[in-house]
């Protein structure tokens, strides 16, 4: 037959309705009979013929996950069966062998890729694979498939999950509380070695025929999750975790910590002796779910099921002292949990043997309250964990690398950092939660009656201070981490020594003290320089530290210099993409920002981003601090939507890693508020800012600064808002908060300023003048930008205009003027200085120069302050002043209009308000337009300006009566 | 790695028996390897079959190596591995269940309304022995079928590849429709 024929026959035939095609094949077929039956055939298959076929690779899809490839192999490794799935990933039971021996391993497959995972790997292998102890499972092995996802190799263990042991064997009490205490056991130990487990659950405790238990996965969370910081750790590490065994403060985001451990092993404790979960996260509320502060544990002995045999005596077993443990170990705030897991072991042999409980009175304390205690996640329990950490990554990796007798330092420091924990002993507390500050009193104390060499104490000394240092306490952080660095016993090494300058440098750098923490960084980088590959992080650290200092400290410039050297050396070093590189350009980013190229800082700091994305993933701090350096620059390239949306960006991921209250958190929404405050969004400003003081409120203590910067916004917030009274009282409080001694730190300098309009603004024209004085006495010094001194200097020769000290004003402004650095180009700052010094020349009396510098200011404004029409309106009043004295009203009245516009949802007794209405009415006064407008303006304006006994308003008052 | 996969492409389309097996081979493992690590980094077990091609096609051959002519080869042949690892896995999955063909169509438009239900394994295999049916007498349309539903390409980029208009494409999909069910009804 023909095909062709065929096809074109078929292709026409199913554009014909199928009612009309026997009388369309009849004519078509022309009596070939077999073609007619194929064209029927198909006509028929297509009318049954579905969309299936074309649908189908969502169809094809599980299939193929079913059929996807097993892996064969991991490294020596050879896969012989499945073990199951998890949260984690996937599990394969391998084996390797090795001639006569046949070594039996589980390995874990992680679900995704994780990035520098292998690098953590090897670090934390030496500590892991030494964890020998009978009660926990092994790392044998690991790596990264072709793919890139990392697999671990566990010692294999045969065994059931705990839960289903101790319910298929109907456990007592008493032989529950015996196989916990050998948990507790492998537990403490692996706290002794500074390792976490993290992810404690009855699936994790398998326990053998012979009845030991064994626990999995120790470390492992940590290893998998590790990251570039403790917040992004904790937020990949709670992706992986089962939700009902994780402490509170995993859940809000908190530092990984033994206390977490401590927790988990209570909600064990509980399920195995109550036969059922305390509760299911699942079945609570989002709210609840978020901090767990809200729910309400029953005690174990009440959860015991009626159905259970023996109910009555198993209850009344738990009932009381057992009931206190378990819920002792589960407190909702760290500080008030069982200090150790040996803590925990303590008490459940105190009630082996019947002894008093060394928890009793938390207990009944508890008991009362009927509730997990609400209390503030404990500061204390953060730092510690960050001591920990900081020790454990700086030791394992010494001691990984380095000869016997720095790791024989490394374990000094563990014992000394859990012996301070230990101090912490609820009971010792009385219930008490410890502040971080008597935490390092009691390390302090300790540190004193240790035994150790030297350098072990200076190198605690110096994480003392820096621990000091980062809660505020100045004045003992500085004296010990100066004592540590100063400290030049023989014996100290020097990557030590430079750590602790860099300690130094780097909290100096946080307080501004710019030359210090140069002079710091500079030595830590000749110490690091000295000590080999053991200070190649630290020197590549201090430089970058040294050049931030200096570009905060104005040279930019040549801290560009030193970046750009830095960026060659470090992309040899570390590689293009690296943390160090990112950080490298970071800083090029806003030393091209303190210069004033902003797309220069766009492009670095775009960069840093894509880089650090690569290495963390979107939700990391590194790719929130470029991204905030990205909006201050599209800020003053006055791209203020694209600057809003990355600096939201930058708090989201900030309230993401760290919590809603952390001090980046804070800072990171304070910087979108004054972003929105330069879009002249002030009353969204204003929400915004009240909402962070709310939050940073109660640690006022230990972050006086940020409340004092929250304050200024808020006050900057109500002056846009032309809601003067507020806003001085905002920034006097800002000012109280204020605890930097220095009276060139610019938060209160600006607090200052913002204080002096006010008083401007409400017509306190000695206090404005004495305002604006005292923050520009002197000279711009090295810590005064001369951008900001100069327009404050310009405001206090605005404030001599008003006062009618024409001279004093024109030389005053002309001072600001002479006094902006060259090559400023158009800032908001320099139209602004143009402008009050045009005003003093107008109100001096020299109109040709008022004029020239009004069409410089105009010009100006017009870049700066494109889409800021309240900050433009001010331009526009002036061009009004030049053209009223010019005898130009027609030009006057045009930009009063538009000045009016700008200012019209101002207070009617704002005197921005009110000036350019009386503009208004001499403008219309003067084209003789005596019509009803000007006489209504008069009407409404001339009761409001006699109620201020404000010179301005009396200023005003004047012209509208004598022209 | 990819210049032997562009070699044994261009074999492939100039007749080599022995290189068309060894890519197929390659496509094989290649395409259940890559179906793992999608699946390890989805929070849910499903594929998406178009991507695994395409991720194959970028893994194995350097798309800027292939002509036009070596690019639909290895299409033609990554729909015949993906068919081929389909109805093995569907082969291993069937015991002794045999569905009538009347089912067919119930079965897979249930499948469209849970499209995460996979089609049922005896369905699969019918579906594969009407394909070997159809692809002694008309191999084009067979060959288009296999590419369209064990590759996902759509039919623009089908026709991109046998450099033919997607009007004509069009009309060929309908009657290889028609024809398929022709076979597997009949």
């Amino acid at each position: 037959m023909d095909n062709e024929r065929l096809d074109a026959l078929f292709a026409e035939a199913v554009t014909v309705p199928p009612a009309e095609r026997p009388r369309w094949l009849d004519t078509h077929c022309d009596g070939d009979v077999e073609l007619r039956r194929e064209l029927e055939r198909l006509l028929a298959a297509d009318a049954i013929a579905n969309g299936v076929l074309e649908h189908a690779p969502e169809l094809l899809a599980a299939a193929m996950t079913d059929t996807a490839a097993i892996p064969q192999r991991f490294g020596v490794w050879r896969v012989i069966g499945a073990l199951g799935a998890g949260g984690m990933g996937e599990v394969w039971l391998a084996e390797r062998a090795d001639g006569e021996f046949t070594q039996r391993v589980a390995i874990k497959q992680v679900a995704w890729p994780t990035p520098g995972l292998l690098h953590r790997f090897r670090r934390e292998r030496q500590i892991l694979a030494g964890l020998e102890h009978p009660g926990i499972a092994r790392l044998i092995d690991g790596g990264v498939d072709d793919d890139g996802c990392p697999w671990l190799a566990m010692e294999y263990v045969e065994g059931v999950p705990i839960a289903q042991w101790v319910r298929a064997r109907a456990l007592n009490p008493r032989a529950t509380v015996e196989l916990m205490l050998r948990i507790c056991d492998a537990v403490q130990f692996a706290h002794r070695n500074l390792v976490v487990h993290s992810d404690i659950k009855p699936s994790n405790i398998l326990v053998s025929g012979d009845g030991e238990p064994k626990l999995l996965d120790f470390g492992i969370a940590k290893v998998l999750a590790q990251n570039g910081d403790t917040g992004e750790r904790t937020r990949t590490l709670v992706q992986m975790l089962t939700p009902d065994y994780a402490a509170p403060e995993l859940l809000a985001g908190g530092a990984i910590t033994t206390s977490a451990d401590v927790y988990a092993l209570g909600v064990l404790l509980y399920e195995l002796l109550a036969g059922q979960k305390p509760y299911r996260l699942a079945a609570l509320g989002e709210g609840a779910r978020r901090g767990l502060a809200d729910i309400i544990v029953k005690p174990p002995s009440a959860s015991v099921n009626n159905p259970r045999v023996g109910a009555r005596a198993r209850r009344r077993a738990l009932r009381g002292d057992l009931d206190r443990v378990v819920l002792t170990a589960m407190a909702h705030a760290p500080a008030h949990r069982y200090a150790s897991a040996e803590a925990l072991a303590a008490d459940l042999r105190n009630w082996l043997v019947g002894r008093a409980l060394a928890v009793r009175g938390q207990g009944r304390r508890y008991r009362a309250q009927k509730f997990i205690a609400r209390h503030r996640f404990g500061f204390a329990a953060t730092l510690l964990a960050f001591a920990i950490l900081l020790a454990s990554t700086i030791y394992s990796l010494r001691e990984a690398e380095l000869a016997h007798t720095q790791a024989a330092r490394a374990n000094a420091v563990r014992d000394f950092i859990v012996g301070v924990f230990e101090q912490t002993d609820p009971d010792t507390r009385q219930g008490k939660p410890i502040t971080a500050r008597e935490l390092l009193d009691t390390g302090e104390r300790q540190l004193a009656s240790t035994p150790g060499s030297p350098s072990f104490h200076t190198e605690m000394r110096g994480l003392l201070g820096y621990l000091h240092w980062q809660v505020g306490d100045y004045a003992r952080g500085e004296s010990l981490m100066r004592d540590a660095a100063d400290h030049a016993a023989a014996a100290t090494p020097p990557e030590v020594r430079a750590q602790n300058l860099l300690y130094l440098a780097q909290g100096e750098l946080e307080k501004n003290l710019f030359p210090s923490a140069r002079a710091h960084a500079a030595e830590a980088r000749k110490l690091a320089l000295q000590a080999g590959d053991a200070g190649t992080l630290i020197a590549s650290q201090a430089r970058i530290t040294g050049a931030n200092a200096l570009a905060l400290e104005g040279d930019a410039e040549t801290a560009e210099r030193i970046v750009r050297n830095a960026l060659m050396e470090d992309t040899a070093a570390f590689g293009a993409r690296s943390d160090r590189v990112a950080e490298d350009l970071g800083i090029l980013a806003m030393t091209s920002q303190a210069q004033s190229r902003h797309q220069d800082t766009i492009g670095y700091a775009k960069q840093a981003i894509a880089i650090s994305i690569a290495l963390h993933g979107h939700t990391s701090s590194q790719v929130m601090g470029n991204l905030q350096t990205l909006a201050a620059a599209e800020l003053d390239a006055g791209d203020l939507p694209t600057a809003d949306r990355d600096m939201a960006e930058a708090a989201d991921i900030a309230g993401k890693i760290y919590g809603p209250t952390h001090a980046s958190t804070l800072s990171m929404r304070a910087n979108l508020y004054v972003i929105r405050a330069n879009n002249e969004q002030y009353a969204e400003a204003l929400a915004g800012h009240l909402d962070l003081i709310r939050l940073t409120q109660p640690f006022a203590n230990t972050r006086p600064e940020q409340l004092a910067y929250d304050w200024y916004g808020v006050a900057t917030d109500y002056l846009g808002l032309g809601r003067y009274e507020e806003a001085a009282q905002a920034a006097r409080r800002s000012l109280a908060y204020m605890s930097n001694p220095d009276p060139d730190y610019y938060i209160r300098t600006m607090a200052r300023s913002a204080l002096a309009e006010a008083m401007l603004m409400l017509g306190n024209l000695d206090a404005a003048e004495a305002g604006y004085a005292e923050v520009v006495h002197g000279e711009p010094g090295n810590t005064r930008d001369p951008d900001s001194w100069s327009l404050d200097l310009a405001r206090l020769g605005n404030v001599y205009r008003l006062q009618h000290r024409y001279t004093e004003a024109v030389a005053t402004t002309g001072k600001a003027l002479a006094a902006l650095p060259p090559g400023t180009g158009p800032t908001a700052r320099r139209a602004s200085i143009q402008r009050m010094a045009a005003l003093a020349q107008l109100d001096a009396g020299n109109l040709a120069a008022a004029e020239s510098l009004t069409a410089q200011a105009t010009r100006t404004a017009a870049i700066a302050l494109k889409g800021r029409p309240l900050a433009l309106s001010a331009f526009q009043y002036t061009g009004a002043r030049v053209a009223l004295a010019d005898r130009r009203p027609t030009d006057a009245e045009t930009l009063l209009r538009l000045a009016l516009s700008a200012r019209k949802a101002l207070p009617t007794d704002d005197p921005r308000k009110l000036e350019v209405q009386v503009g208004l009415i001499r403008a219309l006064d003067m084209q003789g337009k005596r019509s009803g407008e000007a006489q209504v303006l008069r009407a409404q304006v001339e009761p409001v300006l006699a109620t201020s006994p404000s010179p301005w308003f009396a200023d005003l008052r004047n012209s509208l009566d004598t022209h | 790695m990819v210049t032997d996969v562009t070699a044994l492409v261009q074999a492939t389309a100039g007749g080599d028996a022995a290189a068309r097996d060894a890519l197929f081979a390659l496509l094989y493992d290649e395409l259940k390897r890559v179906a793992r690590k999608q699946l390890r980094g989805m929070s849910s077990p499903t594929l998406d079959t178009t991507s695994l091609v395409h991720d194959a096609y970028l893994k194995l051959a350097a798309p800027a190596d292939l002509n036009l002519q070596g690019r639909k080869h290895f299409f033609v042949l990554a729909a015949k591995a993906m068919r081929q690892i389909v109805i093995d896995h569907a082969r291993a999955r069937v015991a002794d269940k045999r569905g009538g063909g009347a089912a067919f169509a119930v079965a897979l438009d249930e499948a469209i309304e849970q499209p995460a239900q996979q089609i049922a394994p005896d369905k699969l295999l019918e579906l594969d022995r009407a394909l070997t049916t159809l692809e002694a007498s008309q191999p084009r349309l067979s060959s288009l079928i296999e590419l369209r539903f064990f590759t996902g390409l759509d039919l623009a980029e089908i026709a991109a590849l046998q450099a033919v208009s997607e009007r004509t494409l069009n009309r060929d999909w309908r009657r290889a429709r028609a024809e398929l069910y022709a076979v597997m009804y009949s």
